[in-house]
């Protein structure tokens, strides 16, 4: 039988080298999908991960043991910390993953103590930390380990009385005006609430070292006013004079970097199983673990829901192509029937005959579908493919049962076509061609219709549902895939509704000029009529590709522009650095006063030889009451500027207020007391320009009481401002999420700081575009080490492009797009190279009764026009249909936020005439190949050809 | 005696791979008579349908003269002849040459238009399908025709605008006898009521009767030219 199914193949090779394509494509892109997801996954993990080190500002995996041992229970540090350490690697062993780091602080709370040169009375507390000398640096005076070397008389002294060493940190003598030579008298607690008197003498100061890597995941100074003493002297203490309860802490920090997605779900039911089980443990990430499993169902169910088109257009596509061999091929089929070979035998050997190609074309889909993954994962938008590292996209076995699958359906869809073939003996071969006038199923039932009633309503639904879908996401729900799903069926069935309708009115034109039409147009209007069911499949690969096409650009680069704007506008500049600065404390009394010491603004004039083309200070209070009347509005933003500055550096669209805001910038510089408000405040309190409104700060020593409270006039009324957004969003306990309207003000920087007098403020600073923010970030470094945050737009823009959501939308729309294109004009190229094959014996008639070979031509053409063309066009519209319903809803997926920017469609012409430009090539190509055909077509020839 | 062709010493010759050539035609000379029906005999591979090819301006003779209603074929463009086949000539092939996805009636109606028929074109075609016995039957596919109908519609189409001559190579090849005896009793009153001249090639020895001249071919040469009784 294989020597046959060999021939069989061999004698239809375009077609079957077409079936091998689309088997390859299939395999392809059905590798991509795991593959694809496993890579998100682990960007995703590694994403999750760096955003909380960003946003806690420590080591993002912390297994925290808390115990508190009453002086029974505590043998001594040694014995504590040896069991400690057996946990925390037990913690590693059952994680399967290597320990970067051990913290182990032992802390004793609850004793007062007074000092012989400082106040009479503090509370101090006593600690130990392993290996504490490794990872701090003493600054001042010598270890307590290191006491006897104290060249310092009192601590000789005290030394000499019975004190115990100890060492504090430098903001612990700072705040409580200690120094080395202290000597404390401290009175504790014992366990039975009676009081013992014990004498610590401060031999040294220390600091964290620069170098301490991540030890000092509980900062030095977390424990308060603490005084670290040695391990001996802590254990004396507990043992001899029986003091209350002591904490131990052991911070163990697990390497994340082996969490993947394989192995991701063990780590969260681990953490979750020993949290449960002994609740001193707490772990700071199992929150990332969870909110990671929930955006694994969200990846995968949307990469899922982007195959499935493609997956449909390629299995459509073999069964179209498989039909045509099997057309060809219907009188070998009645013939073996005829022979007496069983019904069972033919499908069998056309089973096997796509088994071959379904085979090799698997095969082959691995390697390419991992070469199409890494295309994916390096695109930056649509059809914007980079050279970026995508090696976090990997090689999965996954690939292997995926490449099955598209073995089994590749095989099915190959195979069906001859089953109800396998039905005709010889004489039945005859009927077969009769069904010319034959409607197609899905026309006759109206299911086009149905299935656009359909798409529509899941649509007007979604829309109704949009406030509800928006909340699910931020709280870190899933998205329905139907979603997505619904868009392709709208792109579906606007398709085939056209189909009717371009029938229509083919047959409408046809009718018109039925007695006026020339021979050409007379034969190539009724092919179409009459062969509609053949050119069908073209016309909807066609429709469904470029639709798909349009849709998916205008989609990907709505939700990257859109996404990048938003970034823009909630930074407001290029660059936004925010400085520490020094709170200087002086209590008066009973009051706390306090003032900032400004750092030198000039220090950031380093800057300019790095690209940036202006700065200024920007104040931002997020906590600013606004007090209307009687009503207090709490928790506003207030923002400081230099109006002139600001208008320069700052960035925001023009036409997102009713006026630009320019005006409302030269209103306010204009008004010391002016107040530029937003417009939700405008709105909720009837406000309008020349209105007066106070607003109240608070000092950083109390959230409770406003240090003070100034009135002001508005002298604009904004939508949108820069670095203002005006909704926020809280996840609440419940899971659910709560929204809160946040309003604005804008006044002069001067009029605030005399006001309310100096508080911390951020630089925002406009750069070039060739501004380099590692150079920046270096230059800064030196001159100013005290950088709290340094954010760039354009960073911040690039990181978003590389999350694993729009890396999906992207790398999946771009290759989706790709390949369904090829196999639209692998389709295209091979119906016409058969179809004018198949012609043959018809273009050797009308050339032998005289008509020219120019006649010809332009039968072809009107025939594209009316198909092809029309099909094209066609495509175009449902995008663009596909795209106004479809955009704005989708895009709420990306960005569920209410934002101040509302989500503008983005429609760039220069990626349709990309798209023109490219499939009007292929069908040139493909014209050009079908005109040299016939034009090599020698009428004797065809007529004998045809004749045979 | 007016003769619709003439041949002098046609000849031709394929080019073989091996840079040999294959002389199938050795100088044909023959006069095809105006409104009569011609028969070329001879056996698969006696040039028959070579000749019939070249006779119909379809194919180039490599050398000779060929004279259509007394016109200098040899000196005519391919814009030219292709209006002759196209205003002045019919054609019937062995295959069922009609166009699938038109009706007869279409068919028929597709030659009336190739031909910028002028007249009631409706009238036309209902009169050659009812000539060829097929008028209630002008809206059928081909696929819904048995051979021998189709051949008829074939037929019609190829007189339906009145050309000077008909080709016809192997009509009834494919049709069985009473098909095609059929068929050749429809050329036969074509000739005589539309005064049409008719050249068709064929193998079988039981038409013969029905031809006015019979010209047998032999390895490329005109055997013999004799008229049946």
């Amino acid at each position: 039988m294989i020597p046959f199914i060999a021939k069989k193949i061999k004698n239809k090779k375009l077609l079957n080298i077409c079936l091998l394509i689309g088997t390859i494509l299939l395999a392809a892109f059905l590798c991509i999908y795991p593959m694809f997801r496993e890579g998100s996954l682990n960007r995703l993990i590694k994403t999750l991960f760096l955003a909380q080190q960003e946003e806690e500002g420590e080591y993002p995996a912390v297994i925290s043991l808390k115990e508190t041992l009453s002086y029974e229970e505590f043998s001594s540090v040694a014995e504590t910390s040896r069991r400690l350490k057996e946990t925390g690697d037990k913690w590693c062993a059952d994680l399967k993953a290597d320990s970067v780091m051990e913290q182990q602080v032992f802390t004793y709370h609850g004793g007062s103590a007074s000092s012989r040169f400082g106040p009479k009375s503090r509370v101090i507390n006593l600690g130990y930390v392993t290996d504490l000398y490794r990872y701090a640096d003493v600054v001042y005076g010598v270890g307590a380990e290191e006491a006897d070397r104290s060249e310092n008389e009192y601590v000789k002294e005290a030394l000499e009385n019975g004190a115990y060493p100890c060492v504090i940190s430098q903001k612990t003598m700072d705040d409580n005006g200690l120094i080395v030579g202290e000597l404390l008298s401290f009175k504790y607690r014992i366990y039975d609430d009676t009081q013992g008197m014990l004498d610590f003498v401060i031999t040294g100061v220390i600091e964290e070292k620069e170098d301490a890597g991540l030890f000092w995941h509980m900062r030095l100074n977390d424990p308060e006013k603490t005084v670290y003493l040695r391990a001996s002297d802590f254990d004396k203490i507990a043992r001899e004079n029986e003091i209350g309860e002591i904490n131990v802490t052991e911070n163990r920090m697990p390497d994340y970097s082996k969490i993947d997605h394989k192995n991701a779900q063990d780590y969260k039911s681990y953490l979750e199983k020993i949290t449960k089980e002994n609740t001193h443990i707490s772990v700071n990430f199992l929150t990332t673990l969870t909110s990671y499993k929930e955006q694994e169902k969200e990846i995968s169910m949307i990469l899922f829901a982007f195959e499935i088109p493609i997956v449909a257009l390629l299995l459509l596509f073999l069964y179209m192509v498989s039909g045509r061999i099997l057309e060809m091929e219907t009188t070998e089929i009645a013939m073996l029937k005829s022979r007496g070979i069983t019904r069972g035998r033919i499908i069998a050997i056309y089973a096997l005959q796509s088994s071959i190609i379904a085979g090799i074309g698997s095969l082959i889909g691995i390697p390419a579908g991992f070469l199409m993954c890494r295309l994916a994962a390096g695109t930056d938008g649509f059809l914007s493919f980079t050279l970026k590292d995508v090696s976090t996209y990997d090689f999965s076995l996954m690939m292997f049962p995926f490449a099955a699958g598209a073995f089994l359906l590749g095989v099915l869809f190959m195979t069906l076509p001859v089953i109800g073939l396998s039905k005709l003996t010889i004489t039945d071969r005859k009927g077969l061609r009769v069904s010319l006038k034959h409607t197609p199923f899905w026309e006759k039932y109206f299911l086009d219709v149905l299935l656009l009633l359909i798409s529509a309503y899941l649509l007007y639904n979604y829309y109704k549902q949009s406030t509800v879908m928006s909340e699910t996401i931020i709280a870190g729900g899933g998205v329905d895939p139907v979603i997505f799903l619904d868009s392709s069926l709208f792109i579906l069935s606007c398709g085939l509704v056209f189909l009717r309708l371009s029938g229509y009115l083919v047959r409408l034109i046809y009718r018109i000029g039925q007695k006026r039409w020339k021979p050409a147009g007379f034969v190539a209007f009724l092919q179409i009529i009459r062969g509609a069911k053949k050119q069908g499949f073209i016309s909807v690969f066609l429709i469904m590709t470029i639709a798909m096409g349009v849709f998916n650009t205008n989609l990907a680069r709505t939700v990257n522009e859109n996404t990048k704007q938003r970034i823009e506008y909630n930074l407001g500049c290029d660059l936004r650095i925010d400085e520490v600065w020094r709170l200087i404390t002086i209590r008066n009394g009973d009051e706390m006063n306090w003032s900032y010491r400004e750092p030198d603004f000039g220090r950031y004039d380093v800057l300019k030889e790095y690209g940036a083309s202006g700065m200024t200070r920007v104040l931002r209070d997020e906590k600013t009451d606004i007090i209307i009347g009687t009503k207090t509005e709490k928790g506003n933003i207030l923002m400081g500027i230099h109006t002139k500055e600001f208008g320069t550096i700052a960035k925001l669209p023009a036409d997102v207020n009713s006026r630009h805001w320019f005006h409302d910038l030269n209103a306010l510089a204009k008004d010391p007391k002016g107040v530029i408000i937003s417009s939700n405040l405008a709105e909720k309190y009837a406000l309008k320009t020349g209105d007066k409104i106070k607003y109240a700060r608070y000092g950083p020593m109390s959230d409770k009481e406003p240090y003070a409270t100034v009135e002001g006039r508005v002298c604009g009324i904004v939508d949108a401002f820069p670095g203002y957004e005006s909704t926020d969003y809280t996840v609440g306990e419940s899971g659910g999420v709560e929204e809160k309207e946040k309003y604005l003000l804008v006044v002069n920087y001067a009029t605030l700081i005399s006001d309310f007098s100096q508080t911390p403020y951020s630089v925002w600073v406009s750069l070039d575009k060739d501004a380099d923010p590692d150079k920046i970030r270096e230059a800064l470094k030196e001159k100013i080490p005290a950088i709290a945050t340094m954010r760039f737009g354009s960073e911040e823009i690039q990181k978003n492009k590389d999350s694993a959501m729009l890396q999906i939308t992207n790398g999946m729309f771009s290759v989706g797009f790709i390949v369904s294109l090829l196999i639209c004009v692998v389709g295209f190229l091979i119906y016409w190279i058969l179809t004018i094959r198949e012609r043959e014996l018809l273009y050797g008639i009308y050339r032998a009764m005289g008509m020219s070979m120019k006649e010809i031509v332009k039968m072809l053409i009107t025939e594209q026009i009316f198909s092809s063309f029309l099909a094209t066009l066609s495509g175009f519209g449902v995008g663009a249909l596909t795209t106004v319903l479809f955009t704005k809803l989708l895009s709420i997926v990306y960005l569920p936020r209410k934002h101040n920017l509302p989500i503008t469609i983005f429609f760039r012409l220069q990626d349709s005439i990309r798209m023109i430009a490219i499939i009007a090539a292929a069908f040139t190509v493909c014209f050009f190949i079908m005109r040299r055909l016939i034009r090599n077509m020698n009428i004797t020839t065809a007529l004998k050809m045809g004749e045979d | 005696m007016a003769y619709m062709i003439e041949t002098k010493n046609l000849h031709k010759s394929f080019p073989l791979g091996n840079k040999e050539t294959l002389h199938v035609l050795k100088g044909i000379n023959l006069k095809i008579e105006t409104g009569k029906l011609t028969i070329l005999k001879g056996r698969s591979g006696s040039g028959k349908t070579t000749l019939l090819n070249i006779l119909s301006i379809l194919d180039a003779p490599t050398e000779g003269e060929l004279f259509i209603d007394g016109q200098d074929m040899g000196k005519l463009g391919e814009a030219q002849k292709e209006k002759i086949r196209r205003y002045e000539m019919g054609f019937v092939f062995q295959a069922v040459a009609l166009l699938p996805i038109l009706s007869a009636y279409e068919n028929v109606e597709f030659g009336l238009k190739l031909a910028e028929y002028k007249d009631n074109r409706d009238e036309r075609i209902k009169e050659v399908l009812r000539i060829v016995g097929l008028e209630k039957r002008m809206h059928h596919m081909p696929s819904q025709l048995s051979g021998g109908e189709q051949q008829r519609v074939a037929i019609a189409r190829a007189v339906a605008h009145r050309p000077k001559i008909i080709f016809a190579d192997e009509p009834t090849g494919a049709l069985d006898t009473d098909s095609g005896i059929a068929v050749m009793k429809l050329f036969r009153e074509l000739v005589e009521k539309e005064k049409i001249t008719i050249v068709m090639t064929t193998h079988d020895p039981n038409l013969m009767q029905l031809g006015d001249t019979v010209y047998e071919m032999e390895d490329g040469e005109i055997r013999d030219a004799g008229r049946e009784d």
